[in-house]
C-alpha cells in the first residue's frame, strides 16, 4: 500500500516486477549479439576479414593469393633462322653488350637489362664483367648495393612496416627506374622466388618481393608492362589467373591485358612495345599452362597483335629499320630531329617479340632480316662508348637477335667463347656511372 | 405470403423519440486511435502542398538517381548484389558493397512500373511523411500548434540542399526521423518496440548505409538517459540499472543483430566508413565540411542561434539525450556537411520544444491542460485531403487521367535529354570509353545507347583514385587532354558547356576531333581517327 492524494492505494507489486528486465533476458541478449557477431565474422570471405582486421589496426592487408610456385615460366623462342642473324654477327652484337659495369654507381637499371639478357647463371672469364649470380646479388642483397653506391643513397630494397619488401623505382640512377622492372628482369633471368633477399632490416626471400608487388599494384598505374610480364612468369607456372591487391580489387590477367591494350599503341614504355612483349608473353604462357586468360581474351590480344603486326609491316623504312612512331604505319615518317637511337629502341623490340610469335603474327620473313640485318649493322657502326652509354636499349638488340637463333645471350656465348679465348679481353673497362640513358 | 402493416400512432411516435438518440448529432464511431484533431487539417493542408507544389511536381534531380535506377536494374537482372562494379569498364574488379540495394531496385522498379511520375510521386512522399512525423512530434512535444509549424520549418530550412536530391538516402532520413522522434517525444516503451524496431533495422541496412547512424542514436538515447539518473541519483549502478537505458541498450544490440542480415553481412557496417574516408570523396563538394560560406552553413546557424535563446528562456531542461545528439551530429557536420541529415530533426524537435516553453514563459502563459478535441470527422477530413492531394500529383494524374508527364517535365534542365536523343539515335558510336560528365553518367547509360561506355559515374567510392583523378584532368580541360583521350581510348566526347568550357575550347581547336552535335548544353564530339583504327595500311597511292 502507498499513499497518493492522501488516499492509500494498492500498488501491483507483481506488475512492477514484470515490467523489469529479468537478467536472463539481458544474458541472452549478450549471447545473442555475440553469436550472431561472430558468425558474421566467420561467413566473411578471408580476403574480406583480413581487410576488416588491416583497417582496424591501420595496416595494409596483403594480397588475397597463394603462393605455391617458385621458378618463373619463360615463353621459348620459337624460330633458329641463321638468314636473320649468323654466329658472327650475333656474337658482335653480344661482344657489345657484356654487362661491363665497373664497381661503382652501378645503375640498377643496367644490371635488370643484363641480368635479364644474359640469366642469373652466366660466368663470364674476364672478371671485370659482372656475372650472373653477381647481377642477382647486386639487386637482392643490399649489402652489395651499399658497396658501390655508399651510404648516401636509400637502399633499393626497402622493408615495409607492416611485411613486404618495396622495391625503390624512380627518375633515379641509383634506384630501379620503372614499377616492378627488377621482379620482371629477375623473372626472365630464371630466379626462384626462394632466393635469399638482404635488407638494411632483415633477411628475407624473393617471395616477400613478389608479394609485396602483387599487394601493392594498381591496375590504373602508369606502367603495368613490368609489373604484368613479373606476374605472369611466377603465377602462370600454378594456374593463378586473378587474386586481390591491398585495395581488395580483384585483379586478373583478363583484366591485365585488357589494361595492356587500353590506350594508343604509341604510349607504353619503349615507344608502346613493351606492352606488346607483355601480351605476347601472357598468350604464350597461358596457352603453354592454360587457364590464366580467358578465350575471348586470348582473341582479342591477338587482334591487337595482329594490328601492331599490320602496322610495323607498313611502317617498316627501307633500311629494314622501323622508326619511333611505328603506329602510323603507313604515315610513319621519318621526324628531321629524330635521335638514332629510338630506332635501335624500336628495332631491337619489335624483333624481341617477334620471335616468341607464332607464325600468325609473323611479317614476311624478308622483313625480320631487313631489320636485324639493319641493326647488326648499327651495332658495328656505333661505338663501344656509346653502346655502353644507351646498355640498355642495346641489351634488347643482344637478346632478340639471340632469341631468333633460339637460343639465349648466355647459352650462345658460352659456346661461342669455347674456341675464343679473347673472346671477353677488353682494352679499357667503362663504368656504369659514365653512360648515359636510363630508360 | 402477405404482410399487413399497422399505422403509427402518435403516441408511439412519442415514445420513439424520447428513446432513440438525437439524429442531429451523429455518434462518433471512429476508433479513438483513429481521431484526429481539427489542427491536424493545417498540418495535411501544408504538407499536402508542399507535396504537390514542391516534391512530387519537382524535376528528378539528374545526380546520382539514374545510377541508382542502372543498379537496380543490374541487380534485378542478376538476381544477386554485384560483388564487384558491374556497370564502369574502369572499375572492373573494384569490391562494391551494395549498401543500398533494396532502395535502388526499389527505384528501378518503381521507374521500369510508373515511369517519372511513379519516382517524383515516391521521392515527395518519403519527404513529406518525414517531414510529417517531425511535426507531430513537435506538436506533441510542445503542445503547441503554431511551435510544431516551426519543427516543420526548421527541419524543412535545415534539411532543404539534402532534399533536393532523389537518392536511397530519403529512406534513411525516413526511418531516422521515425526513430528520433520516438526518442525524444513518444518516450513510452511498447512491448511491440522489442521486435518493430529491429525490424524497421532489416529494411533500413538494406535500404542504406544510415542505418549506422540510426545505431548510434539509439545508444547516444540509453547513454544520454543513464547520464540524467546518474545526474539525480549520483550513484552509476542506478545509472547502469535504470530501466530505460536497459532496454534502449538491448535494443541497440538487437538492431545491430539484425542490421547483420543484409547481402554483404558486418562488411556494411565496414562500407560506411570506406566511402567517407575514401578519397575520391574529398572532390566532392557536397561532402565537405560545412561551413557558413555555405547556405545551408548560414540557415544552420541562423537555427543554432534560435535554439540558443530559446533554450536560455526556456524553464524546461534540456535533456542529455538531446543534448548528446545535437552535440555529436552537429559536431560530424564539421567533417561533412552531408550529417546535417542527422542534426535537422533533433534540432527541429529540440526547438520546437524549448521555444514553445520560452515563447510561454516570456508571455507569462500556461500552456493549456485541456487537449484539443479529436473526431473521427478531421480523420475523414484528412484521408479526404490526401487523395485530392494524391489525384493533384503527377502520379495521380497518371493514374486518374493516364496523362504521363512529359520528359522534359519530369527531370531537371540539367539532365541532357536532348544528347541522349542524339546518341541514341546515331547507327553507331565509335568503340571504346566515352567521356562524359559524371553526373550525366547515369542517364546516358539509361537513355541513351546501350554500347556507350561512360569512363566514370558518380559512384565516385567505387571508382579507382587514378581513373578519378584523370576524369577531373579532362574535365578541366588540363593541357595533357589529348595525352588522357588517348591513354583511355576516348573515342567520344559528351562535354557540358557549363562545366567544360576550357576543355570545349580546347577540342574545338583539335583537328583530331570533329562535333557531332551540339545544342545549349552539350557538345559530343567524335574522334576522326580511331585510337585503335589501323592507320591505312596501304600505301598513301591506295
Amino acid at each position: 500500500m502507498t499513499e497518493k492524494n492522501g488516499r492509500l492505494v494498492r500498488v501491483d507489486t507483481m506488475s512492477r516486477r514484470r515490467k523489469s528486465i529479468p537478467m536472463s533476458s539481458v544474458l541472452g541478449v549478450q549471447v545473442l549479439v555475440a553469436v550472431a557477431f561472430a558468425a558474421a565474422w566467420l561467413v566473411l570471405p578471408p580476403g574480406e576479414r583480413q581487410r576488416i582486421q588491416a583497417e582496424l589496426t591501420a595496416t595494409r592487408p596483403k594480397a588475397e593469393v597463394k603462393i605455391t610456385n617458385l621458378a618463373p615460366g619463360a615463353a621459348s623462342p620459337l624460330y633458329n633462322d641463321p638468314e636473320v642473324v649468323s654466329d658472327e654477327d650475333l656474337a658482335v652484337v653480344l661482344r657489345a653488350i657484356l654487362p661491363r659495369f665497373g664497381t661503382k654507381k652501378i645503375k640498377p637499371n643496367f644490371v635488370e637489362h643484363a641480368l635479364r639478357t644474359w640469366g642469373s647463371q652466366i660466368e663470364f672469364r674476364n672478371t671485370d664483367l659482372m656475372s650472373g649470380p653477381l647481377m642477382t646479388d647486386y639487386l637482392l642483397d643490399t649489402g652489395r648495393y651499399v658497396a658501390s653506391w655508399g651510404t648516401d643513397h636509400k637502399p633499393l630494397l626497402q622493408p615495409q612496416d607492416d611485411e613486404g619488401i618495396y622495391v625503390r623505382w624512380e627518375s633515379d640512377t641509383s634506384a630501379s627506374v620503372h614499377h616492378d622492372h627488377m621482379l620482371a628482369s629477375l623473372a626472365e633471368a630464371g630466379v626462384s622466388l626462394d632466393h635469399f633477399v638482404s635488407t638494411p632490416a632483415r633477411r628475407t626471400t624473393l617471395e616477400e618481393v613478389f608479394e609485396e608487388s602483387l599487394r601493392d599494384f594498381r591496375l590504373d598505374e602508369r606502367e603495368t608492362e613490368w609489373s604484368a610480364m613479373a606476374f605472369t612468369s611466377y603465377l602462370a607456372p600454378q594456374r593463378t589467373s586473378e587474386w586481390k591487391n591491398s585495395q581488395g580489387r580483384t585483379i586478373s590477367f583478363d583484366m591485365l591485358a585488357t589494361r595492356l591494350m587500353r590506350s594508343h599503341k604509341q604510349k607504353g614504355v619503349c615507344l608502346g612495345i613493351h606492352r606488346v612483349y607483355s601480351l605476347m608473353m601472357l598468350v604464350r604462357l597461358s596457352d603453354q599452362y592454360g587457364g590464366l586468360i580467358s578465350q575471348a581474351t586470348s582473341s582479342e590480344i591477338m587482334r591487337f597483335l595482329a594490328d601492331v603486326r599490320e602496322l610495323i609491316i607498313a611502317a617498316q623504312d627501307e633500311d629494314g629499320s622501323w622508326p619511333p612512331n611505328w603506329p602510323d604505319g603507313v604515315n610513319a615518317e621519318r621526324a628531321a630531329d629524330e635521335e638514332l637511337h629510338r630506332r635501335v629502341i624500336a628495332t631491337g623490340h619489335h624483333l624481341e617479340w617477334l620471335a616468341i610469335a607464332p607464325e600468325e603474327l609473323q611479317p614476311p620473313r624478308k622483313d625480320i632480316i631487313r631489320a636485324a640485318q639493319w641493326l647488326v649493322q648499327n651495332v658495328r657502326s656505333t661505338s663501344q662508348e656509346e653502346i655502353d652509354g644507351k646498355y640498355t636499349f642495346y641489351s634488347h638488340v643482344g637478346n632478340a637477335l639471340a632469341l631468333w637463333r633460339q637460343t639465349t645471350p648466355a647459352e650462345f656465348w658460352e659456346s661461342w667463347r669455347e674456341s675464343r679465348p679473347e673472346a671477353e679481353a677488353f682494352a679499357n673497362s667503362p663504368t656504369a656511372a659514365d653512360s648515359e640513358s636510363d630508360h | 405470403m402477405s404482410t399487413t402493416v399497422e399505422p403509427v400512432t402518435e403516441q408511439d411516435s412519442e415514445i420513439n423519440e424520447s428513446t432513440l438518440p438525437d439524429a442531429r448529432v451523429l455518434e462518433d464511431k471512429t476508433p479513438d486511435w483513429m481521431r484526429m484533431s481539427a489542427s491536424s487539417v493545417w498540418f495535411a493542408l501544408v504538407l499536402g502542398m508542399l507535396l504537390i507544389t514542391v516534391f512530387a511536381s519537382r524535376p528528378l534531380w539528374h545526380t546520382d538517381l539514374w545510377d541508382h535506377v542502372n543498379y537496380g536494374n543490374w541487380i534485378m537482372r542478376a538476381g544477386e548484389t554485384p560483388a564487384s562494379e558491374p556497370l564502369l569498364p574502369l572499375a572492373d574488379g573494384v569490391r562494391m558493397v551494395s549498401s543500398a540495394w533494396l532502395a535502388q531496385v526499389g527505384m528501378a522498379s518503381l521507374y521500369n512500373s510508373t515511369g517519372f511520375a511513379g519516382l517524383q510521386f515516391v521521392y515527395g512522399l518519403l519527404i513529406v511523411i518525414s517531414l510529417g512525423i517531425v511535426t507531430w512530434g513537435g506538436v506533441r512535444r510542445s503542445e503547441s500548434v503554431l511551435f510544431g509549424f516551426v519543427a516543420l520549418g526548421s527541419f524543412l530550412a535545415l534539411n532543404w540542399h539534402q532534399m533536393l536530391v532523389i537518392r536511397p538516402q530519403l529512406a534513411g532520413v525516413l526511418f531516422y526521423s521515425g526513430l528520433v522522434t520516438w526518442l525524444l517525444v513518444v518516450r513510452r516503451w511498447y512491448t511491440a518496440n522489442w521486435w518493430i524496431l529491429p525490424s524497421i533495422f532489416i529494411i533500413w541496412a538494406n535500404s542504406h548505409g544510415s542505418f549506422v547512424i540510426g545505431l548510434t542514436v539509439l545508444a547516444l538515447a540509453a547513454v544520454g538517459h543513464s547520464l540524467e539518473v546518474l545526474a539525480r541519483t549520483h550513484s552509476l549502478s542506478n545509472a547502469l540499472a535504470s530501466r530505460r537505458f536497459i532496454r534502449l541498450f538491448l535494443l541497440t544490440q538487437l538492431c545491430a543483430v539484425t542490421s547483420l542480415l543484409n547481402p554483404n553481412g558486418l562488411e556494411a557496417f565496414f562500407e560506411v566508413l570506406r566511402v567517407g574516408r575514401h578519397p575520391n570523396i574529398a572532390s566532392m563538394f557536397e561532402w565537405d565540411a560545412l561551413t557558413l560560406r555555405m547556405q545551408q552553413g548560414q540557415i544552420a546557424a541562423g537555427l543554432g542561434l534560435l535554439l540558443m535563446i530559446a533554450v536560455r528562456w526556456s524553464p524546461r531542461r534540456m535533456r542529455a539525450d538531446e543534448t548528446l545528439m545535437l552535440i555529436f551530429f552537429a559536431g560530424m557536420t564539421l567533417w561533412s556537411a552531408r550529417m546535417i541529415n542527422w542534426v535537422a530533426p533533433v534540432l527541429a524537435l529540440t526547438l520546437s520544444a524549448h521555444g514553445a516553453a520560452a515563447w510561454r514563459h516570456l508571455r507569462g502563459s500556461v500552456r493549456s491542460s485541456v487537449a484539443a478535441p479529436r473526431s473521427g470527422l478531421w480523420t475523414l477530413v484528412n484521408l479526404g485531403l490526401c487523395w485530392l492531394f494524391f489525384a493533384l500529383t503527377n502520379l495521380g494524374v497518371q493514374v486518374v487521367h493516364g496523362r504521363a508527364v512529359p520528359v522534359e517535365r519530369a527531370v531537371s534542365s540539367r539532365t541532357p535529354v536532348s544528347a541522349a536523343a542524339f546518341l541514341t539515335a546515331e547507327e553507331s558510336l565509335p568503340e571504346g570509353l566515352a567521356f562524359c560528365p559524371a553526373d550525366w553518367s547515369g542517364f546516358l547509360m539509361k537513355f541513351g545507347p546501350s554500347e556507350l561506355r561512360p569512363m566514370v559515374n558518380l559512384h565516385v567510392h567505387v571508382i579507382p583514385e587514378e581513373i578519378w583523378s584523370h576524369y577531373q584532368q579532362l574535365s578541366d580541360g588540363s593541357g595533357d587532354w589529348t595525352a588522357l583521350t588517348d591513354l583511355y581510348r576516348i573515342n567520344l566526347m559528351v562535354t557540358s558547356k557549363r562545366r567544360h568550357g576550357r576543355l570545349i575550347r580546347q577540342v574545338r581547336r583539335n583537328d583530331d576531333w570533329e562535333m557531332l552535335f551540339e545544342d545549349v548544353q552539350s557538345v559530343i564530339f567524335r574522334r576522326r581517327m580511331l585510337v585503335h583504327e589501323l592507320p591505312a595500311s596501304t600505301t598513301p597511292e591506295e
